[in-house]
């Protein structure tokens, strides 16, 4: 009888470390019946097959059998509202489409890197915004790939043609999205490799278990020579702090509007007030900022990836850092062999150490 | 036991010449007779000044010390974005280098008990011959935010080549971890031993 009641008590603590363990995004309530797909944001800072992207995710979320809203009824709402602005949504915004076109979601995709040099590379990051109240991301996933990840014996693997690199990205992004939107389920968290933790860090933060937290997060201040740094790293953060379900993150895009409506210039950095500020206006516990000081990506077969930024997480009940941490890798770190755990894109590197960080602030040790 | 004893001035001189190899050098050290440290809570730290040649470097470092600062749980430091708005309302024309009358209202206005300022003087690569290696050279200033008196003072230098590279080559440290470890002097004689991150 003992032992059946220690195997109950087992099963339950494992079930919920499961379910604790999960993405844990957003209920089964938020998961949106119809979406509009926005047009493709680019911040690799060159040209990129926007329109194609954007079809192709469009046709794969439709073959999966998720509603999309056609392109000329998005068009005339654009059009109608003088929406400009479409690499992310903001309440009023959100809360118009909603009424007008019936759509109770938003996908929004954006392109990091996109290198046809062979090998080529290519960084992708999708969010899908519910907007059936106030627009809160729940569901992000991000691909960075390079021809020569995984060149096989005799290189028979590797990847010349950077369409067939860009199909297999869009197909990972769009399998997610439509596995998310017709059952709910996310896919399997993947895990970070240790090297990529923050190399220093500070935490002051209590979280409560079973308590939600709302998190907004601010561009990050670009100190790199690479151009769009700044959204690029604050993409990565939504994505990763959006899987824990401890976090409930707000949509970049009402923070965005709120920073410009209080004509909110961060050139330094967050402060406290502009913190206070962006924190009432959308009503999170935590503002997340950051710096980034070096985003390097290479073209061609040779190179050197570098990652290297710091995160200030403030909490808007104290006024007080609660988080603060530098991380900073390089695309060699930690290989030995046969170029074996090479990072040849920075957006892998520095997804994994946005992972390692969120999950540092979640309280979760390794 | 003859032979053992005539190894050891040989080990003591190989000691001597690996040593600065392995600690950063903190020279230049003043601290304030009269002034009680565990009064500082909570100390702002202005933008470096950089006379090296890539202009992230002053960033990177202050970036590097504010982190190590915060994790070793002894003060609090305000986010660099505070720090920038008070600069800014001010009108500071150095902020680098604030005068002390600037450091007052600075520290009036940020709530501040003290305010830090940091010269980098030199961050990243020498050469010497074939031989390479990474090098920082720093110092800080630590000026009481009522006063805007100077109570703690001290320049640390970490890396460049070593008897061992010469001989051997390699490129030394990471210029990362050279610039933690000269952080982690500095702290050691502002605070004793480092307390590392959670």
């Amino acid at each position: 009888m003992l032992r059946r009641l220690h195997a109950t008590a087992a099963g339950l603590i494992l079930l919920a470390l499961l379910l604790g363990a999960g993405p844990g995004l957003a209920s089964a309530g938020e998961r949106p019946a119809k979406v509009a797909v926005f047009p493709v944001q680019n911040l690799s800072g060159g040209s990129v097959p926007a329109d194609e992207i954007r079809q192709v995710l469009i046709d794969r979320l439709a073959a999966g059998g998720v509603s999309v809203l056609d392109d000329g009824a998005l068009e005339a709402f654009m059009t109608r509202r003088r929406v400009r602005y479409t690499a992310g949504i903001d309440t009023a915004t959100a809360d118009a489409l909603r009424q007008e076109t019936g759509v109770d979601g938003v996908v929004i995709a954006s392109v990091e890197l996109l290198s046809d040099l062979a090998p080529p590379k290519v960084a992708l990051t999708a969010r899908l915004v519910s907007i059936a109240a106030a627009p809160v991301v729940v569901w992000a996933d991000d691909v960075g790939m390079a021809g020569d990840d995984a060149p096989g014996w005799l290189a028979l693997r590797l990847v010349d043609d950077y369409q067939v690199l860009l199909e297999r990205a869009l197909d990972r992004l769009a399998g997610g999205l439509v596995t998310y939107l017709t059952t709910g389920e996310t896919g399997p968290v993947r895990e970070a490799a240790s090297k990529f933790r923050p190399k220093m860090s500070y935490r002051k933060l209590v979280v409560e278990p079973g308590r939600t937290y709302s998190i907004a997060i601010v561009p990050f201040v670009n100190v790199s020579g690479r151009r769009n740094a700044g959204e690029i790293l604050a993409l990565l953060f939504m994505r990763q702090l959006s899987t824990f379900p401890q976090f409930r993150v707000i949509e970049p895009g009402v923070a965005r509007r709120q920073l410009l409506d209080a004509r909110i210039i961060m050139e330094g950095g967050l402060s406290l007030s502009d913190a206070d500020t962006v924190g009432a206006l959308v009503e999170a516990d935590f503002v997340l900022g950051g710096r980034v000081l070096r985003y390097d990506d290479y073209e061609g077969a040779e190179g050197r990836t570098g990652v290297e930024f710091s995160v200030v997480l403030i909490e808007r009940k104290s006024r007080r850092v609660v988080w603060s941490s530098s991380s900073y890798n390089d695309g060699n770190d930690g290989v030995r062999f046969f170029e074996r755990g090479r990072s040849r894109t920075a957006h892998t590197m520095a997804t994994q150490m946005a992972r390692l960080t969120a999950e540092l602030i979640a309280g979760r040790e390794r | 036991m003859k032979t053992t004893l005539r190894l050891v001035p040989i080990v003591l001189a190989l000691l001597a010449v690996t040593a600065p190899v392995c600690t950063a050098q903190v020279t230049d050290v003043y601290r304030d007779p009269n002034m009680d440290f565990g009064s500082i809570q909570t100390i702002a730290v202005v933008p470096f000044a950089n006379l090296a040649r890539d202009q992230v470097v002053a960033d990177r470092v202050r970036d590097v010390f504010i982190n190590r600062l915060l994790s070793t749980g002894a003060v609090y430091v305000l986010p660099v974005g505070e720090v920038a708005r008070g600069i800014a309302r001010l009108e500071l024309q150095s902020p680098t280098s604030p005068s002390p009358e600037e450091v007052v209202k600075l520290g009036a206005l940020l709530k501040a008990d003290a305010v830090i300022t940091g010269v980098v003087r030199e961050y990243g690569e020498v050469r010497s011959g074939t031989t390479t290696a990474n090098i920082i050279s720093m110092s800080i200033q630590l000026i009481e935010a009522g006063t805007g008196k100077i109570v703690w003072s001290a320049s640390s230098t970490k890396g460049g080549i070593s008897f061992w590279n010469r001989l051997f080559g390699g490129g030394g440290q990471p210029v990362n971890k050279v610039t933690e470890e000269a952080v982690d002097a500095l702290f050691e004689k502002l605070l004793g031993p480092p307390q590392k991150g959670r």
